[in-house]
């Protein structure tokens, strides 16, 4: 999933401005695959544990002293649709974990700030990401 | 479909039949004469060993209800008398290993839930168990 300048977008309460986007990964942690005697292909296919992570990218106009720190963790949530008022908006939320904070700095793109979080399911089986 | 006695065990997911190591049981001729002398050197073949025949696989439920019954058929099947469970063991291809006891069956890992509920295994056949 991927939202392009998101609006209000928060994480454990603060409101982090000036976010180009939002990019939701899914991968799998564990991948099963399984042969038998029949012959060279995959006959059984499954990802029992897999791992979402976001990533999300602020632009910075100037120096950035007060960081999210890793291992913090807060509801993320944000909100998607063309313009602010575009009717067809979604908010996106999840419970994440702050895996990782740095920077990018670019004299053509400027600088960014980049965090990725650990997205968690509340009990292990429900889609950690909700779309209301 | 693998079978063992008649009875699929092993069809609720893909798995291997693995031929194990057929060699002759080897003493040093020292242990057959009692001790050690000088002209103890060489070895006395006491027969064949065990087959050891082992299906390596997963097996799948649609459910933890239908996992667990394809295990509980399994770990069933070790704990009955020998008598019993002795049978044939007969692969996808045909071919047969007579006379066989299920002796083991081991999970290599915790149950794995994904879109369906598995785990690996390896269930150990021996023959010339008493």
């Amino acid at each position: 999933m991927l939202a392009l300048n998101p609006r209000r977008v928060e994480f454990a309460g603060d409101t982090w401005g000036n976010v180009s986007s939002v990019a939701i990964s899914r991968n799998a942690e564990t991948l099963i695959a399984e042969w038998s005697d029949a012959g060279p292909h995959v006959m059984l296919a499954d990802v029992p544990e897999q791992r979402v992570t976001v990533e999300v990218v602020q632009s910075l106009l100037g120096e950035d002293m007060d960081e999210p720190k890793p291992g913090v963790m807060g509801t993320l949530s944000f909100e998607t649709g063309r313009s602010s008022t575009d009717a067809s908006t979604d908010t996106v939320s999840m419970t994440a974990v702050i895996e990782r904070v740095w920077y990018e700095v670019s004299v053509s793109r400027g600088s960014s700030r980049r965090v990725r979080l650990l997205a968690v399911s509340a009990d292990g089986q429900a889609d950690p990401v909700s779309v209301t | 479909m693998t079978t063992f006695r008649g009875i699929d065990f092993f069809g609720s997911g893909p798995h291997r039949v693995v031929q194990g190591v057929r060699e002759q049981t080897l003493v040093p001729y020292w242990v057959v004469f009692g001790q050690p002398y000088d002209d103890s050197t060489g070895t006395e073949s006491q027969g064949d060993d065990d087959v050891v025949v082992t299906v390596r696989g997963r097996l799948v439920g649609a459910t933890e209800a239908d996992l667990w019954d394809a295990r509980d058929a399994l770990m069933q099947e070790v704990r009955r008398a020998v008598r019993a469970r002795r049978g044939d063991l007969v692969d996808a291809d045909g071919r047969v290993w007579a006379d066989l006891v299920l002796v083991g069956y081991a999970e290599h890992a915790p149950i794995d839930r994904g879109r369906v509920w598995s785990v690996g295994y390896t269930a150990t056949f021996r023959s010339d168990v008493t």
